[in-house]
C-alpha cells in the first residue's frame, strides 16, 4: 500500500470517524435541557438546538441563519449582541449571564442563565459565539419568593422597636435589627458573626453567655434583668432569650429581645423612695397615727402607733383597729362619721386611766378617699403635758386674782379687824386684876372692888368669851396675811440655804408645833431622810419654804393620823438635777393618799377637804405659789389611792423666780 | 406723865390706843386728821405720836414730815393696816421715827408702849 492509498484509507477512515462524531456531536447538540447556539460575528444565529428554539415556541431551521432581529425585538435583539460583542471583543468567556427572556409572542418572560464563549477558526481568530443557556425561571422564582420573604421579615423585625437579635451556638450574631444596631452603636457588617466578647467587657459579656447558655441547652425562656452600661450611662434591660433549631444549618439557634426598662425601674425607685419618704415623715410624728380602712382595718401604723401599743405595723396592719388599740374601739363611730360628711372629727382632752394615773389626748380623724377607696386617719396626740400645765396656770391665775383682790381689801379688813381686837384687848387689861390705877378708882366709886369683879367675870366665862374674840380676830388676820402672800411683791430678800437644813429644821418645828396643838404627837411619825449631800446651796427666802414644808408635814401628819396609818411615816428626798440645774425636793407620806378630783383642785385657793372652820383652804396654794412664784419653781403631787401622796419641789438654782 | 398723840381716822381703834395708854397712865391727846394733829401742836408738846398712815387730806407720811419741822422732840413710831406700806426712805433715815413698824391689828400693846417709850427716851 502506497504513501498516497494509506493516506487514503487513513483519511477514509478519519472521515468515517468525523461522520460519526459530527452525528453524535448533531445528537448531544439537540439532546438534553441545556439550550445551545451558536452565532456568528454579526449576531446571526448559525446554529439553534431545539431545546433553545423550543423556548422561543419555533424549530431549529426557522432560526438558523437568520439574524436576531429577524426573530426577536430590536430591543432585545439588540442587548444580546451586546453581550456576544464583549465576547467577542475581549475573546473572554461571559459566564453565568443571568437575564429575563421574554419569547417573541408571549408575555410571560422566563430567566435564562447563560453562558457565552468564543469561537475560534482554524486560524485561532475569534468567528462568533457559542451560547449555553439553563431555564433557571423556577429558581428565580424560588429566589424571589425568599427575598420577599427575608424582606418581610426584616421588615417586621426592624418594626419592633425593641432591640431584637439571633445568635447561633457559638454565641455569634446571625440577625439583628435596626434597633439592636442601634443599642450596640454598631453597624450590622459590624456586628454579623461577632459574639459579645467583642463589644463588652469581659465580666458583662460573660453574664450574657451564661444566660444564652441556659436557654441553648434547653426549650426554657430565659427572662433576665441586667446592668447594661455605655458610655458611662447604665441602663436597666431585660432580656428575654429562647432557642430553635435553625432549619438550614440544624444548629441550635437563640432569638433575643431586649427591652429597656429603665424608665419603669426609675419610677420603681422614685416611688419606693416616695414611699419611704411619707412613711419616715409619718414616723417622725411624735402623734400617734393610725390610718383605717371603712371597717375599721389597720392600713397604716406609725412607730410612735408601734411604741405606745408595743404591737408593731407588721402585726398590726390588717387587724381591726379595736384588736390592736382597745382604747380607740369607741371612735370607730367617729370614722364612719368623718367618712360620711367628709370633715374631720376632733375630741379634745379625753382622759383615760393607766397604771393609776389620768392621761389626756386629743383625737382627731380626718376622712381620706382615694379613688373611691374610703377610709379614715386617726392622729392622738397625748396632750397631758399641756393640760397639766393649764391645770397650773388657771391655777396661778385664781392665786393672782386672789392676791390682787387681798391687797385691796386687806386694809379694809385690818381696820375694824384692828378696832375689834384692840378693844377687846383694852376690855381684857379693864376687867382683869392687872395693875391698872383706873380699874381701882372705878371700882371705888360703884362700891365694889377689883377682885369681885374678877370673880364674876371668871364665873360667867368672860376671859373665855374675850379669848374667843381674840382668836377669831387672830384668824381673820391670819386669812388676810396669807391671801396677801398671792401678791406678787415680795420684800423678803433671799439668801442662800441649804435645803436638807431647811428640812430639819421644818420637821423640828412641826415637831413642837404639833406637841402643843394636836392630841396626836408627831415625834411618832418615823422620818425616813434620803437626801443628797452635794446639794449646791440655794438661794431662796428660808422662811417661805420652810413656811411650805411645815405645811406639807402639817398636812400630810393629820392625814396619816385620820387615816389611823399603823406606822406613819414621812420620807424625804433631796437631789440635784445637774442638768437643770435644779434641786428637787420629794416629801412622801404613806397616808390616804388623795382621790383625782381631789388632787387637781389641791392647790386651788379656798379648796379645802378640811370640815369648816379648821382649815383656812389657803395651806396649800399658798406653799404652790410660793414655789411657783416666789421662787420660780414647780410644784407637783402625785398619788394613788391608799398608798399615801408624794409631793414634789423644784426649785432652780439660777433664779429667785421674782417677778416684778 | 408723858403725853403720846394718838393719830388715827377710824374712831374705835383710835379709841382702843386711847383707853389703853391712858390706863398705862399716859397722858393722851388725839386727832383724826393729820390736820387736827398739826393744829394739837400748836397747843400741846407730846414726847411721842402713834401715826396711821391712809389719812384723809394729808397723810401720815407728810403729818411726820411736817411734824418734825415743827417739833424736833417729838417721836413717831407708824401703825397702818395696809399692807403694801413701806416706810418711804427718807422717813426711815430719821432718828426719831421707830424702825420698828406696826401692823393693824395691833395684838400686843405692850410691845407697842415699850417702842414708845424706848423712841421717847432716844429723842429726848
Amino acid at each position: 500500500m502506497t504513501q498516497s492509498e494509506r493516506l487514503r484509507l487513513d483519511d477514509q477512515e478519519e472521515l468515517a470517524l468525523l461522520r460519526q462524531q459530527l452525528a453524535d456531536y448533531e445528537a448531544m447538540f439537540n439532546s438534553g435541557q441545556i439550550m445551545l447556539w451558536y452565532k456568528d460575528l454579526h449576531n446571526r444565529h448559525l446554529r439553534v438546538n431545539q431545546a433553545a428554539a423550543a423556548l422561543d415556541g419555533l424549530m431549529p431551521y426557522q432560526m438558523e441563519g437568520k439574524p436576531c432581529e429577524e426573530i426577536y425585538p430590536k430591543e432585545q435583539a439588540e442587548a444580546f449582541y451586546k453581550d456576544d460583542l464583549e465576547v467577542i471583543n475581549t475573546g473572554e468567556a461571559k459566564l453565568n449571564i443571568v437575564e429575563q427572556h421574554t419569547p417573541p409572542g408571549k408575555d410571560e418572560a422566563c430567566w435564562l442563565r447563560v453562558c457565552k464563549v468564543p469561537t475560534r477558526d482554524a486560524r485561532g481568530n475569534i468567528s462568533g459565539v457559542l451560547a449555553f443557556a439553563v431555564d433557571i425561571s423556577e429558581q428565580k422564582k424560588t429566589e424571589l419568593e425568599l427575598a420577599q420573604s427575608m424582606a418581610l421579615l426584616d421588615s417586621v423585625i426592624n418594626g419592633i422597636y425593641d432591640p431584637i437579635f439571633v445568635k447561633d451556638e457559638q454565641h455569634r450574631f446571625l440577625v439583628l435589627n435596626d434597633t439592636m444596631c442601634e443599642m450596640m452603636k454598631q453597624s450590622r457588617s459590624e456586628l454579623l458573626g461577632k459574639s459579645d466578647y467583642e463589644f463588652f467587657p469581659k465580666d458583662q459579656a460573660d453574664i450574657f453567655w451564661a444566660h444564652d447558655d441556659l436557654v441553648l441547652d434547653s426549650n426554657d425562656v430565659d427572662i433576665n434583668e441586667e446592668e447594661f452600661t455605655r458610655d458611662g450611662k447604665t441602663n436597666t434591660i431585660s432580656t428575654i432569650k429562647s432557642s430553635f433549631s435553625n432549619p438550614i444549618t440544624g444548629q441550635r439557634n437563640l432569638v433575643g429581645s431586649i427591652r429597656d426598662v429603665t424608665a419603669r425601674k426609675e419610677a420603681e425607685t422614685e416611688l419606693h423612695q416616695l414611699r419611704t419618704y411619707l412613711a419616715n415623715i409619718i414616723d417622725s410624728m411624735p402623734s400617734i397615727m393610725i390610718g383605717v380602712d371603712k371597717s375599721g382595718a389597720v392600713l397604716q401604723w406609725n412607730i410612735e402607733a408601734a411604741r405606745v401599743t408595743g404591737i408593731e405595723s407588721s402585726d398590726a396592719v390588717g387587724q381591726p383597729l379595736e384588736s390592736v388599740f382597745p382604747r380607740l374601739a369607741p371612735d370607730l363611730k367617729s370614722v364612719n362619721k368623718a367618712i360620711s360628711t367628709q370633715r374631720e372629727v376632733t375630741e379634745s382632752k379625753r382622759s383615760y386611766q393607766h397604771d393609776g394615773n389620768t392621761y389626756f389626748e386629743d383625737i382627731t380623724i380626718y376622712p381620706l378617699t382615694d379613688k373611691g377607696e374610703e377610709g379614715a386617719v386617726i392622729r392622738v396626740d397625748d396632750v397631758s403635758e399641756r393640760v397639766h400645765i393649764e391645770e397650773m396656770m388657771i391655777q396661778s391665775e385664781k392665786m393672782l386674782s386672789v392676791g390682787g383682790l387681798a391687797a385691796g381689801m386687806a386694809h379694809e379688813i385690818n381696820n375694824p379687824l384692828a378696832g375689834l381686837m384692840q378693844t377687846a384687848k383694852v376690855l381684857n387689861n379693864r376687867l382683869s386684876l392687872q395693875n391698872v390705877p383706873a380699874n381701882q378708882v372705878a371700882a371705888d366709886d360703884v362700891g365694889t372692888d377689883m377682885a369681885t369683879i374678877h370673880a364674876f367675870m371668871e364665873q360667867r366665862g368672860i376671859f373665855r368669851m374675850l379669848e374667843a374674840i381674840d382668836e377669831s380676830g387672830v384668824r381673820v388676820a391670819g386669812i388676810v396675811d396669807n391671801m396677801l402672800s398671792f401678791a406678787r411683791k415680795s420684800d423678803a430678800t433671799s439668801s442662800c440655804h441649804n435645803v436638807n437644813d431647811l428640812l430639819n429644821k421644818s420637821i423640828e418645828l412641826s415637831a413642837t408645833d404639833y406637841d402643843l396643838k394636836k392630841e396626836y404627837d408627831f415625834k411618832s411619825i418615823k422620818i425616813k431622810k434620803d437626801y443628797a449631800q452635794d446639794l449646791p446651796l440655794l438661794p431662796c427666802e428660808a422662811v417661805k419654804l420652810q413656811q411650805v414644808f411645815l405645811n406639807l408635814f402639817r398636812n400630810g401628819a393629820e392625814a396619816m393620823h385620820e387615816a389611823k396609818v399603823t406606822q406613819p411615816t414621812f420620807t424625804l428626798h433631796s437631789h440635784f438635777d445637774q442638768e437643770h440645774d435644779t434641786v428637787c425636793i420629794a416629801i412622801e407620806d404613806n397616808g390616804p393618799g388623795i382621790d383625782e378630783e381631789i388632787r387637781k383642785r389641791i392647790f386651788e385657793p379656798f379648796f379645802t377637804t378640811k370640815p369648816v372652820g379648821v382649815g383656812t383652804g389657803l395651806g396649800l396654794s399658798v406653799s404652790y405659789f410660793i414655789i411657783t412664784e416666789n421662787h420660780g419653781g414647780e410644784m407637783t403631787v402625785e398619788s394613788e389611792l391608799g398608798k399615801g401622796a408624794r409631793f414634789c419641789i423644784r426649785l432652780p438654782c439660777d433664779s429667785n423666780g421674782e417677778q416684778p | 406723865m408723858n403725853t403720846i398723840l394718838i393719830l388715827d381716822d377710824e374712831y374705835v381703834v383710835r379709841q382702843s390706843f386711847v383707853d389703853y395708854f391712858e390706863d398705862s397712865l399716859w397722858r393722851v391727846v388725839q386727832a383724826e386728821t393729820a390736820e387736827q394733829a398739826l393744829d394739837l401742836l400748836e397747843t400741846e408738846q407730846p414726847e411721842v405720836a402713834i401715826v396711821d398712815i391712809r389719812l384723809p387730806g394729808i397723810d401720815g407720811d407728810d403729818f411726820i414730815r411736817e411734824a418734825l419741822d415743827r417739833q424736833k422732840q417729838l417721836a413717831f413710831v407708824i401703825c397702818s393696816g395696809s399692807p403694801t406700806y413701806g416706810v418711804p426712805v427718807d422717813l426711815q433715815q430719821q432718828i426719831s421715827v421707830s424702825d420698828h413698824f406696826f401692823r393693824k391689828p395691833v395684838t400686843n400693846f405692850e410691845e407697842l408702849e415699850e417702842d414708845a417709850l424706848r423712841m421717847m427716851k432716844q429723842s429726848a
